[in-house]
């Protein structure tokens, strides 16, 4: 039974990282705008991601 | 060639295919195109667009930003070969709007990037510093997006930076919530405290660790507020959230310090991701409905200023002492200063509320925020401008908001019983039975938590908010879904309003108007503001001259002298003194000789009819109007029998009209083009101005109505006045959900750890309960 210390670790762990990782894409901007990326798809001379906003 | 727009169903776009939406087709060399953006993007591909222009060719309105002072205020930066600049574009629709901007390089090589936000309607765009600014601005105006600039940035910067902030303590608190329930299910499926103490008090004392960080970031603000109601001795709906959050945190603390249970800090982790979820979405409804309350946005940062014999557009910071600025017939006196030339008759009503205009004399002081009313006048200033000065003499005075919301109200009451009646049961239950005591007292008060309330009303009247903007109907606050409810008698403005704007037909009756007598008519009217005057002016065409005398008689006409002539031009009871005509007509004197006269057909929008008879059957209509009565017949056969129609009223006419129906207690709606009729529309318990684009500045409105959306009227008020019994419902359900629970919780029969199922349950349950009536009813009126 002692090793669900383990996996309450890692869980919580893996929750953490998460959080985190939503906190940095919300820094990065990525639930500003939901819609537009959904027509951006289909434009064929575009190359580069939302990555393209830092390049400015 | 300017596309136009018309009505027509089943249509297909030439361009994308897509099937085109009733009234929004384009029509462009005798192809249909279901947007601007398509229409643009085929003239693109057929190699036809213009992407230089001459300083003659670029306009007036635009060049203003080429000044070096204003434009470092609106680009984002710059360096020395580039600026980026963010546009709020409002025109921008569909996936061929954001293909087409964001193609811009390939359009206009000085144009680097192109980046669009659809949500915001938002185009940020890298520029080289050899294409000025208007440029820019004339290149997205000819591909039918025309660019609004926006000085005001800090605000929206600030919202943003609020909602963003928001987001992060929602993930913090469904972070708390999500770990906090899994550490909790041992304990719902029957872990008894003896068998695994170990991990019994690991999962404790992680929901204390986690109960921390929620009191600590998500439910910050919560404590804050209460706190500081509390100190002004006021009651808040953030006090029972607060309380009863505090109640299950101590008594959750008291339980695990003790050893006696597991705590209920899950539930609260739970309370507050709910009532967070609720907050964001009401933030992001009004980020949606980006609707300026400042001033700053609409106070003319440019001025003319009168350089020998050039006029010069000049910031109006930029100001000195001597320098000379021109105001235009109608225009807003943006300085204080002295009336140097011309005759000034200025109406301060926006600044004072007095409607009387005062007649200056020359060399007297004008003062900043009234409007001129009688042709160009010019103004020497007499100190440098202190634009702080400027922006506070700008304010307009908030309409008084002094009736309280009802549900606060509601709550206001609530919060002393509630607790009340938790300390009641709490002294009962201690003569009783001390060991339940405690545990009564937090039930009541967990169950008893007016969450249920708190959301209703944002996610009621934020459904309904984003319902109206998706079909341009934009409130400015909330509170205004609910005087629309309320409204009993509507009001409305003749001219422009029921009248189609921009679309008067002028037909010339009789005239013989030498040419340089037609040129001088066209000065005169070139000063005035009118709708009539305006559509005449572009009736004629003649160069323009210098006017004096100018003198503009509401209701009835203008007289002036233009070199030579003195014209008269007006009414027909003001030029001829008969009134025969039925159509509403212009006439001509010129030194005192009867010389013109020219009929306009009011064209009303189309649909009005069927508006109104809709409005008919649950409202008081009213028409209120600055012309004569030869529309009379007309409107009347438009208008229901028992509609009050009023004519040749003053502005002030119009305010005392809404003042007497008020004085009747009924909630007044005017609805006007708010431009002859804001103190009408600032005294109406709602007033709406009617709008072709929605970049217009309306300080004495509490919305605008897109002027296409005109025909959408009843059922607005329709679901305003239903989202009011939604609230209804949903209040019922509280009280009915909170009697039952007090009932089942003094009682002592329910656990707090139901109670505090119970409670985020009754939030979810009021939620989903008054989004899905709503929407069901948007749907049913066709708004979705």
């Amino acid at each position: 039974m002692k090793i669900l210390v383990l996996l309450i670790a890692a869980s919580m762990l893996m929750a953490i990282l998460f959080l985190a990782l939503f906190i940095r894409a919300q820094k990065n901007g990525q639930f500003e705008d939901l819609e537009s990326p959904s027509f951006r798809i289909f434009n064929e001379k575009q190359k580069t991601g939302y990555n393209a906003k830092r390049k400015i | 060639m300017k596309p136009t727009t018309t009505n027509n169903t089943n249509t297909q776009c030439a361009y994308c295919d897509a099937h085109c939406i009733e009234k929004e087709v384009v029509y462009q060399n005798d192809l249909a195109f279901c947007c601007y953006g398509c229409a643009t993007l085929h003239k693109v591909v057929s190699g036809n667009l213009k992407t230089n222009w001459t300083d003659d060719e670029v306009s007036i309105e635009y060049k203003q930003y080429d000044l070096p002072e204003v434009f470092e205020q609106l680009v984002d930066f710059q360096t020395d070969t580039q600026y980026r600049i963010s546009l709020n574009t409002p025109n921008i629709h569909c996936s061929s709007c954001v293909q087409l901007l964001e193609d811009l390089p390939e359009i206009n090589p000085h144009v680097f990037t192109s980046r669009v936000n659809f949500e915001e309607r938002l185009i940020t765009l890298v520029v080289h510093r050899e294409f000025p600014l208007s440029s820019l601005a004339m290149l997205l105006d000819q591909l039918g997006y025309p660019p609004q600039f926006n000085v005001s940035k800090k605000a929206n910067e600030k919202r943003s930076r609020q909602q963003q902030d928001l987001l992060k303590k929602v993930a913090v608190a469904g972070f708390c919530f999500g770990n906090s329930m899994m550490f909790s299910f041992p304990h719902y499926f029957g872990l008894s405290l003896g068998s695994e103490l170990f991990f019994s008090n690991l999962f404790r004392s992680l929901n204390v660790a986690l109960s921390l960080v929620v009191l600590a970031y998500p439910a910050r603000d919560y404590f804050v507020t209460a706190y500081q109601a509390i100190k002004r001795r006021k009651t808040h709906i953030d006090i029972p959230i607060v309380l009863g959050a505090l109640a299950i945190w101590v008594w959750s603390l008291y339980e695990i310090i003790l050893g006696t249970g597991f705590g209920y800090l899950d539930s609260l982790a739970g309370l507050f991701f709910f009532l967070l979820v609720g907050k964001w979405y009401q933030s992001k409804i009004y980020g949606t409905i980006t609707f300026d309350r400042s001033l700053h946005d609409f106070l003319p940062i440019t001025v003319r200023k009168q350089e020998d014999d050039l006029t010069v557009w000049t910031r109006i910071t930029e100001l000195k002492k001597g320098d000379r600025i021109v105001v235009k017939n109608g225009e807003v006196i943006p300085v204080n200063g002295l009336l140097r030339r011309g005759e000034a008759l200025v109406d301060y009503s926006f600044v004072s509320g007095e409607s009387e205009p005062h007649k200056v004399d020359s060399n007297q002081p004008l003062y900043i925020g009234g409007r001129q009313l009688t042709g160009s006048i010019e103004l020497e200033i007499q100190e440098t401008q202190d634009p702080g000065k400027i922006w506070s003499a700008w304010k307009t005075p908030k309409k008084q908001e002094n009736k309280h919301h009802w549900i606060t109200k509601v709550s206001s009451h609530f919060t002393p019983v509630i607790v009340g009646v938790a300390f009641l049961s709490l002294l009962a239950w201690l003569l009783v039975d001390a060991s339940k005591a405690l545990f009564v007292f937090s039930s009541v008060l967990i169950v008893a938590c007016p969450c249920a309330l708190a959301l209703s009303a944002p996610f009621t009247f934020g459904g309904v908010l984003r319902i109206f903007g998706k079909n341009g109907f934009f409130l400015k606050s909330s509170n205004s879904v609910e005087h629309l409810a309320d409204v009993r008698h509507v009001v409305f403005d003749k001219t422009g309003t029921l009248t189609q704007q921009g679309n008067v037909e002028v037909l010339t009756v009789h005239s013989e108007l030498t040419p340089e007598e037609q040129s001088a008519v066209r000065s005169l009217l070139s000063m005035s503001n009118h709708p009539l005057s305006t559509a005449l002016a572009s009736h004629l065409s003649a160069s323009i001259t210098e006017v004096s005398e100018y003198k503009e008689l509401a209701g009835s006409g203008i007289t002036a002298r233009v070199s030579d002539y003195s014209i008269r031009l007006g009414s027909e009871s003001f030029i001829l003194g008969t009134s025969r005509r039925s159509k509403t007509s212009v006439f001509v004197e010129i030194n005192g000789q009867h010389k013109a006269s020219f009929e306009f057909s009011n064209q009303y929008k189309k649909g009005l009819r069927g508006l109104l008879s809709k409005l008919a059957s649950g409202y008081k209509l009213s028409v209120l109007s600055g012309d004569n009565s030869s529309e009379k017949g007309a409107l009347k056969n438009l208008f229901p029998g028992f509609t009050t129609l009023s004519f040749n009223n003053s502005p002030e006419d119009k305010k005392q009209f809404i003042q007497s129906s008020q004085n009747q207690l009924q909630t007044t709606l005017m609805i006007g083009d708010g431009l002859n009729d804001q103190i009408a529309l600032n005294k109406s318990d709602i007033g709406i101005a009617v709008a072709d684009s929605i970049n217009g500045f309306y300080p004495s409105s509490d919305g605008i109505l897109v002027a296409d959306s005109f025909n959408k009227l009843p059922e607005f008020m329709e679901l305003a006045r239903y989202s009011k019994t939604v609230l209804k419902v949903s209040l019922a359900f509280s009280v009915f959900y909170n009697l039952i629970g007090i009932t089942v919780a003094v009682i002592g029969s329910l656990t707090p750890i139901v109670a505090a199922i119970l409670m985020p349950l009754s939030s979810i349950t009021v939620v989903g309960l008054v989004t899905a009536l709503v929407s069901l009813k948007a749907k049913k009126l066709q708004l979705i």
